[in-house]
């Protein structure tokens, strides 16, 4: 019940939001925390349910958007091609790196998946004809649906674009998290060999979870293409990988709500924090420092076990 | 052929540095189960407390470098006991979130006190080159070479030959046995990571005079240090010292005969290498 | 033709023979106990015979050869394991650990999980009673909704076997289920396992307890160094001249 109107209240927000407002600005904001949503979701899919962690996440967000960007570029394909095509790619390239480094443990995983990340980096950096170099990739076709036009500006179609997409990835996300196939990822994160024993299948599972993942990912970085409607070898920088994970890991890991409640703080913090101006990033830091060290668990087991024991006392 | 022997003698002499990176990134990994991503922000913070010392005080370049690996210990004292302690027994991500937030931390810090122009120290030491038989070093290079050896063997030395070491090998291995036996473990893991995050200052401090400083320069050589702990098998301390070696003369030789863009890819050129080849330390669960 | 049948079934690591030719074979409905001293290889033979580790020799499963499988493919055909060290899953609740042993007799296809079809929710309706039963049936009811981490001892090896009776076993290894538990804990295990037995389940048990092992077993295999040394019923494995030698010390009994 209670869930319920969570919901309903957070769809009337998003829903209400963008006729409230005539600021770009805002709107902005509120486009990137739906790109932020996508991403820590798709990050929580390999962080929190396969128990490992993927340091460089933001090769799949990169590719998205470069597959998206230079077929667009080349063929001006429509959109939902490109966006399609986004998913492919990152899957394609996913599944590939996924048989080197799924036999890969702990920190070998880690740091192999930033290896991927940076080649990928300097490859965008350096193949000049098809991504466009260190200076990027421009003319990628803005987001413009005609058929809107009377009744939305090009913004607030954006706007409705990415939480429409943001709703559809939640909504797989939570039905296949809350199934076996989110149980049996659980156990592989808890325990492999137990996991095993009981007849799951670890490597089809753990595959299956970087496709989703990678993905929705690729679906982010498609969008984001044509939301800025330019992108360079900025987008593999490890810095993208570094907010997704403290979103993820300050909201909780492998809770659904958690890396929503993450991605929204994270994208609208250091927003407020621009009138420190040069103290914002080191304030960052610091905000980064002390939610590991008091909120190890994350924020959202915090509060759920807190409004649970309140509950019980009355 | 002149030309290759100068281009791996230069590519030795950086990968000397290379190594103390990966060393001190082993170590602190193998004793005390941290990814320090913070690590290049040492080295980095080696440098600047360098470039104040000896701009500062005058007291000239060894002197300078003392009071700054003080400096430096001390506060590596403080981050171990008030930041890495309470993240021990958590997952791995977790101490690697501090990390990561301790290396932003202070690069923005250093970014307030340093400012983002780049600086550099003039040892005021003559440039004029050092020919033996047809090879030419400059005597700074020369200078680092020799200290990086001498801090790598004598570092070998004490994990091997002291009582200390011994300690520190024996939680490398298996804390809780450690623990059992007396080891107070506090104390190795202050002191693992005062030597490891010393190792990463020293190596900025040593390269300070042939490198700009910028408060972001620990990026570049952080990705490094990880490529040759890596490369070397994590935890695995002459497994880093080769690696760090190879990667030196890999990035010289490959920026003289393949493309400098394509330099400082090597580094993660060696770490897919040896992934998809799977030495043996790689693949076991241990 | 027996149930389940393991011939010259051979472990080595590196140039140690951990398991040698052993061969045996268990008959349906059976408790079938394989006791030795410590590092006898029980543990590595539970390993080989649930594909956790790779061997020479062959395990036959009502006539099929099994030896080649992977763990999970061996877990398919209702050969499930427990561990020597308590394994559990630490980080959810007794109920969601259970529900995930549950498994293997999953119905839903992946487009019934992301439409939430009527089949859907007809098999987690399914699943949940079945682990009702299963929690009821080991005795934890009443910890459905702890975490694994924090219960006690006893109770943890209970989720164990729980876990594993959830995916249905038609055959259930376990490996030293009554390690570590005292003598009342020993007891209602013992219970357990018996009523395991008679819901129609063929045990092989590796233990320590003696009488626990006397008392519920149809038959015994001894090994000792890796080697089989002896196989029978309680009676002729307690009076077995070898047996005594290498495992009672002669005094034990």
């Amino acid at each position: 019940m209670k869930n319920k109107l969570f919901f309903l209240v957070a769809l009337l927000v998003v829903v209400v939001f963008p006729f409230l407002t005539k600021s770009n600005y805002l709107l902005h904001i509120g486009i990137m925390t739906g790109i932020w949503i996508i991403l820590s979701t798709s990050l929580n899919l390999v962080l929190g349910y396969t128990g490992q962690t993927p340091l460089g996440h933001t090769a799949f967000f990169g590719i998205g958007a470069f597959t998206a960007g230079i077929i667009s570029v080349r063929y001006n394909a429509p959109l939902f091609v490109t966006l399609s095509m986004g998913v492919v790619g990152s899957a394609i390239a996913a599944y590939f790196l996924g048989r080197v480094t799924l036999q890969l443990r702990g920190a070998y995983f880690v740091l192999s998946s930033l290896a991927f990340a940076e080649v990928l980096k300097l490859v965008a950096i350096n193949w000049e004809s098809l991504t466009g170099g260190p200076s990027g990739l421009t003319g990628i076709a803005p987001i413009n649906t005609s058929i809107f036009d009377n009744l939305l500006h090009p913004m607030q179609t954006s706007y409705f674009l990415i939480w429409g997409l943001v709703g559809l990835v939640l909504l797989i996300v939570y039905r296949i998290i809350n199934s076996s196939i989110g149980r049996s990822l659980i156990a592989i994160s808890e325990n492999e060999k137990l996991a095993g024993s009981i007849g799951i299948n670890v490597y089809r599972f753990t595959i299956g979870a970087l496709l989703l993942s990678t993905g929705i990912a690729g679906l982010g970085g498609a969008y984001y293409a044509h939301y800025i409607s330019f992108i360079s070898p900025d987008l593999f920088y490890m810095t993208y990988t570094v907010t997704m994970l403290v979103m993820v890991i300050s909201g909780g890991r492998r809770t659904f709500v958690g890396p929503i409640i993450g991605a929204v703080v994270f994208t609208i913090l250091p927003e407020l924090l621009r009138s420190a101006e040069s103290y914002r990033m080191a304030i960052y830091g610091v905000i980064i420092i002390l939610t590991i060290t008091y909120f190890p668990e994350g924020v959202f087991p915090f509060l759920r076990t807190k409004l649970k024991s309140v509950g019980r006392s009355q | 052929m002149i030309q290759l022997i100068q281009n791996i003698i230069n590519g030795l002499i950086i990968g000397g540095t290379y190594a103390m990176m990966g060393i001190g990134l082993t170590l602190i990994f193998g004793v005390m189960n941290v990814v320090n991503f913070s690590h290049g922000e040492f080295y980095m913070i080696g440098a600047f407390f360098l470039f104040s010392t000896f701009g500062l005080l005058q007291i000239g370049y060894v002197p300078s470098i003392i009071i700054s690996l003080l400096l430096v210990a001390v506060f590596a004292l403080v981050v171990e006991r008030f930041l890495l302690r309470p993240m021990r027994d958590k997952p791995l991500d977790n101490g690697m979130i501090l990390t990561i937030g301790l290396s932003i931390l202070l690069q923005n810090v250093a970014l307030l006190i340093w400012g983002g122009t780049p600086k550099n120290i003039d040892l005021g030491m003559s440039m004029s080159s050092i020919e033996i038989g047809s090879i030419v070093v400059t005597p700074v290079r020369l200078i680092i070479a020799v200290i990086a050896i001498a801090v790598i063997l004598l570092f070998g030395i004490f994990l091997q030959k002291t009582k200390l070491g011994t300690a520190v090998r024996a939680t490398f291995q298996d804390r809780d046995m450690a623990s059992a036996v007396g080891i107070n473990i506090n104390h190795i893991y202050g002191l693992t990571f005062i030597a490891g995050s010393l190792m990463a200052a020293l190596a900025g401090m040593l390269l300070a005079p042939i490198y700009v400083l910028l408060p972001t320069m620990g990026d570049q050589v952080n990705a490094k240090a990880f490529a040759v702990a890596i490369a070397g098998g994590l935890g695995n301390f002459p497994g880093a010292i080769i690696a760090g070696l190879l990667l030196g003369v890999a990035e010289s030789l490959g920026s003289a005969y393949i493309s400098s863009g394509y330099k400082d890819a090597i580094g993660f050129v060696l770490i897919v290498i040896v992934l998809v080849t799977k030495p043996r330390w790689l693949t076991g669960d241990k | 033709m027996a149930y389940l049948q393991v011939k010259d079934l051979s472990v080595s690591f590196g140039g140690l023979i951990a398991v040698n030719k052993v061969s045996f074979s268990v008959d349906q409905g059976d408790i079938f106990a394989v006791i030795g001293p410590n590092g006898a290889g029980k543990t590595t033979l539970f390993n080989a015979i649930s594909g956790f580790q790779n061997k020479a020799g062959v395990v036959q499963f009502q006539g099929e050869d099994i030896s080649s499988l992977q763990t999970d493919q061996i877990a398919k055909r209702g050969i499930v394991r427990t561990f020597q060290h308590t394994t559990i899953f630490q980080g959810i609740t007794v109920k969601e650990a259970v529900l995930t042993g549950t498994y293997k007799s999953n119905q839903a296809s992946i487009w019934d999980i992301l439409l939430r079809t009527k089949k859907f929710k007809e098999n987690e309706q399914r699943l949940s009673s079945k682990v009702d039963q299963v929690l009821e049936f080991t005795g934890i009811t009443a910890f459905q909704d702890d975490y694994g981490r924090n219960l006690p001892y006893g109770a943890q090896r209970l989720v164990e076997i729980a876990i594993a009776l959830a995916a249905e076993p038609v055959i259930l290894l376990l490996d030293e289920p009554a390690a570590g538990l005292n003598s009342a804990e020993k007891r209602s295990i013992s219970t357990l396992i018996r009523k395991i037995q008679e819901s129609g389940v063929t045990i092989i048990l590796v233990e320590h307890d003696m009488p626990l092992v006397m008392g519920l077993s149809t038959r015994i295999m001894v090994v000792d160094h890796g080697e089989k040394i002896a196989e029978g019923n309680s009676e002729e494995i307690a009076h077995h001249p070898e047996v005594i030698k290498a495992y009672l010390g002669g005094a034990a009994c």
